[in-house]
């Protein structure tokens, strides 16, 4: 089961989907969102550990999603 | 020459409106001979007699300018409002209590109460007005992806050592604005992950800092003191090797054109 947390106003929202089922809904509506954060809205994806990912198959267990940086 | 009709209307329109909200009680206007201004006088309280009344006047160049006509009607109208208030609070007993003008006042705070907080929500997310189950649950999230030692840190008000990925050094303070200060020299950066609670800012900054510090570099904007107002990722380069090359007093690569290290 590995976990996609955005960061909202709210804090964040999660997504979990297990992803040894990747016709699964919940997989699908994961990699949709992954792949609209990313490419659309230019977000970053970091694992647990620090590390950047680009691609929906990289995902560790647990996930936070930066929204783009902008200039204070 | 008369004035045109329309600066008459403009004023004496101007002038009702205060009259009918209760900010003045009475008004006339005379013209001078001599200079051709015309002076305006207000009554500030129903009782002429108790000595509230305030002139202002408006010159010839003033009344042949229908914009500097309202822009004066703008600031004799503000000054008027404010004299107004300092009049009713300081003397009470001269005034009839007007629930209707009190109405429109409440109502007038309240709207402006109501858009100050739209329009704060729209530049800045939450953080003038904290949500403190969202800021306990990116707090959370900042423990889980960043540890609890630096948590603990920030939220003593320290700053926390942060190594970039292409080698800088920087300091992370717990702030919105400005939250980051890079090593030696102590320039003042600011960058920002928008509309998220505090720790959520943080822990983005954090990471991207770590993983893609060129990216910070070009997004952040640098504090006026140090000159630019955003830093350059060529600048800084070009500026490293024209800094390297003075201090050695070697030559520079030609083809970097460094006027300054040559």
């Amino acid at each position: 089961m590995k976990t996609i947390r955005k960061m909202d106003s709210t804090g964040d929202t999660a997504v979990k989907f297990d992803e040894t089922q990747a016709d699964a809904a919940a997989t699908l509506e994961a990699r949709a969102l992954f792949d609209r954060l990313t490419k659309t809205d230019n977000a970053s994806v970091f694992t647990s550990d620090g590390r950047r990912v680009k691609h929906f198959d990289g995902l560790a267990e647990e996930n936070v999603v930066v929204p783009m940086i902008v200039g204070g | 020459m008369s004035r045109p009709n329309n600066q008459r209307d403009a004023i004496v329109d101007r002038f009702s409106e205060l009259m009918r909200r209760g900010i003045i009680f009475s008004w006339e206007s005379s013209q001078s001979f001599d200079t051709g201004s015309i002076e305006f006088r207000f009554d500030l309280t129903p009782d002429r007699s108790r000595g509230h009344g305030r002139v202002t006047r408006l010159t010839q160049e003033e009344i042949y300018s229908m914009r500097n006509v309202h822009f004066w009607l703008d600031t004799v109208t503000e000054h008027l409002m404010r004299e107004s208030c300092a009049v009713r609070a300081a003397h009470p007993e001269l005034f009839e209590f007007d629930s209707g003008m009190h109405i429109r006042a409440m109502n007038d705070r309240s709207t402006r109460e109501a858009d100050r907080f739209v329009y704060d929500g729209m530049m800045f997310g939450n953080a003038f007005h904290p949500d403190s189950a969202a800021e306990a649950k990116a707090e959370t999230l900042f423990k889980q992806f960043a540890g609890a030692a630096p948590l603990i840190i920030l939220k003593s008000g320290k700053p926390i050592a942060l190594k970039g990925s292409a080698g800088g050094q920087y300091k992370l303070f717990a702030r919105r604005a400005y939250c980051v200060e890079r090593q030696p020299d102590g320039a003042r950066m600011c960058a920002v992950v928008p509309r998220v609670p505090l720790y959520d800012h943080l822990l983005g900054i954090k990471l991207t800092i770590e993983t893609d510090e060129l990216l910070f570099l070009k997004t952040a904007n640098v504090a006026e003191a140090f000159g630019t107002r955003s830093i350059q990722v060529d600048h800084v380069a070009v500026d490293g090797v024209r800094y390297f090359g003075s201090l050695s007093n070697s030559l520079v690569p030609a083809h970097l054109n460094c006027r300054t290290a040559i």
